[in-house]
This record gives structure tokens, sequence and C-alpha cells, in this order.
């Protein structure tokens, strides 16, 4: 906790910054295969389905493509905002 | 004896994947390991040179796989130790003078001779790539802490995976200043973006340019950080369980209070 709190407060303007956040944006692309602009398109996809069931923020999804020692797996990160539409629908229905 | 092939490779070139290899091969042969180095370089061969071993040259590894000679008259015998060889890279083939194949069986016949059988790869991931690897029990992917590097690895790192091959890191060309200063990617962030484990990083060291000057490995020169680091991952690939100096994290008190001073 300290750390991080230590990290964005002290290295906010070193180099190393970009190059992890460049680093990890081209990884995406290198692993998935996905041109940056099927990536977007895959992403909206993503939010419309996700969408369907769930009230998500439109902006913020987070896809990345993390290795394991044994296999790379497809990690989607969104935060979800209010309650869940599945269960405001159940709630209804009743 | 069932010895173990390592291929060292990197996808980038110019990392020090030759660098590694000479003193990987020199630092195992230190510890009483039988070991024999190849240049899988085929063409743009250089091992020998890094090694010293240039002017000893008769046979070279396309003419042990075409079987223009006995496997034994194609090793060179290391100047410092009788327990460490070269196999030379052709200098005159092209890079598709052997397959992946007569590759396997090469270093699986070499298997039974040498505790530790290293494979200098090629840069790039084409047949020299596939040849390095063909017959590798397992894989070490130099990388430096930098952007273009690392993005070469990873894809590396990939295409070793996929063909079953077990990768480990090493972390080359690490300044201990600029990774405290935050100008400079720390092994830990290294390792966190390309996601396998490392086995060990090799601290920046002038040492290795005179090295290079002289065909001396450094694991022989006592003073050298690199050297002691690459004595440092022999040992790891031996089964010990050294562990692995972080530089993001400085020792003392000091530097971390004066690291707080600077940034307040």
């Amino acid at each position: 906790m300290f750390k991080s709190l230590t990290d964005l407060v002290f290295r906010k303007n070193n180099s190393k910054v970009p190059a992890k956040n460049r680093l990890q944006m081209v990884l995406v692309q290198d692993r998935s295969g996905l041109t940056s602009t099927e990536m977007e398109l895959f992403k909206k996809d993503l939010m419309d389905v996700i969408g369907k069931y769930f009230t998500i923020e439109n902006t913020s999804l987070d896809v990345e493509w993390k290795r394991t020692d044994s296999e790379t797996a497809l990690v989607i990160n969104t935060p979800i905002v209010g309650k869940l539409r599945v269960l405001q629908k159940e709630a209804a229905s009743v | 004896m069932t010895g173990k092939a390592i291929v060292i490779t990197s996808g980038k070139g110019g990392v020090g994947k030759t660098t590694t290899t000479a003193n990987l091969g020199a630092a195992l042969a230190l510890k009483g390991k039988r070991v024999i180095v190849i240049d899988a370089d085929i063409g743009l061969r250089n091992l020998d040179v890094i090694m010293g071993l240039e002017n000893r040259i008769v046979f070279n590894v396309v003419d042990v796989v075409k079987g223009v000679c006995k496997p034994q008259q194609g090793y060179i015998k290391s100047k410092r130790s009788n327990n460490l060889f070269l196999l030379p890279a052709s200098q005159t083939d092209d890079k598709d003078a052997v397959t992946p194949a007569e590759m396997a069986e090469l270093i699986n016949k070499l298997k039974a001779e040498f505790h530790f059988v290293l494979i200098d790869s090629p840069a790039g991931i084409e047949q020299g790539f596939r040849n390095a690897c063909a017959g590798a029990d397992m894989a070490i992917v130099v990388t430096t802490p930098e952007v273009s590097a690392i993005r070469d690895a990873d894809r590396v790192v990939g295409l070793l995976s996929s063909q079953g091959i077990e990768p480990q890191l090493i972390i080359n060309r690490v300044d201990r200043d600029m990774v405290k200063r935050g100008d400079m990617l720390s092994p830990q962030d290294v390792i966190d973006i390309i996601g396998i484990e490392q086995v060990g990083l090799v601290l920046r060291d002038n040492d290795i340019v005179v090295s290079a000057n002289t065909g001396e490995p450094v694991v022989y020169n006592p003073k050298s950080k690199a050297g002691k680091s690459f004595i440092e991952i022999a040992e790891r690939l031996m089964g010990s369980d050294l562990p692995i100096e972080n530089p993001d994290i400085s020792s003392s008190l000091w530097a971390k209070f004066s690291r707080k001073l600077r940034a307040a």
C-alpha cells in the first residue's frame, strides 16, 4: 500500500512509466494478433454483450492478454456501476 | 550421461546472446561441469571470437551434421578449461544448410557426452532460430530492459511456449542507478510484463567490452560485476536456489531515506 503510494507520488515523471504503458499496449496487439482497429471493434462488441446484463461504465474496458507459466489468458476488467441489470429484471418480474 | 540442452535466444539482435552463451559455458565449466557451446548462427559466426578461439577452427557445425568430420573433430577445447568446448558455426553456408531434425539429432548425441549443451541462437524468428531450438530442453531468453528488446523477447517466449520449450529470462545490462531513478524498467517490471520467471539479471559492466576485445569471458575476471552475475546464473542452472538481487529496492536505510528526501 505504502509502496504503491510512493510509486505514484515519486515516479510520475520518470520514463519507465511510459515505457511500461507503451509495452503493455503493444503486447496486447502482438499476443492477440489483432490490429488496433480490430481491438477497438472487439472491445465494443464485448461492451455490448456485457452491457446487456450489467451496467458498466461506457468508457472503461480493460482488455489484457496475460501470460502465466503454461498459457495465455484473456483478462477483461471493468467496473460494474450500480445494480446488476439481471437482478433488477428478476426483481421486477416477481 | 544425459545432459541438458539449453538454447540461448532473444528475438532482437545485440542484446547479449553470444556473451551470455560464452560466459554461462565458462562458468558451468568452472563449476566442474562438462560443457559444449554451439554457435547456431550459421553464416554470421561470432561465438568463436568472443571465446578467443577464432584461430583454432578447422571444422564446424555444418561439417559435423553432414558427416564431413567426426563430431569429436569438430569441437575445439577452450584455452582456459579442459571441460569447455566450442562447436563453431560455418561462415560460408546459409541458414538452411542444416534442418531442425539434423540439429535435434546432433544435440541428442552431444547430451550423452556433456552435462550442458548451450546453443547460441541467431537473432530473429526464422529458420536459424528454429534450428537452434530443435533439440533444446529449455530456453534462456535474453533481454535488456528496453521497450524494443522486451517486445521481441515476448514474441519469442510465445513461440517457445507453443513448442513446449520452457523459457526462462535473463535481464541483461541492468543499470542500478537508472532503475533507482525510475528511468529504466526494473527486472521486476520486465518479469511482470513478459510473465515468465527470471533465472537472473546481469548488471551493465564495461568489462564486457574489454572481454570481447581480448576474447576472455568475464567470468574469469573476479572483479567483474557481470562475471559475478553469470556465475550466479550458472549455479541456478545447476539447481541452486540462490536468491536474485533486486536493484529496485535499496538495501540501506540511508538510501531509502535519501530517496524520500529527494522526492519531497
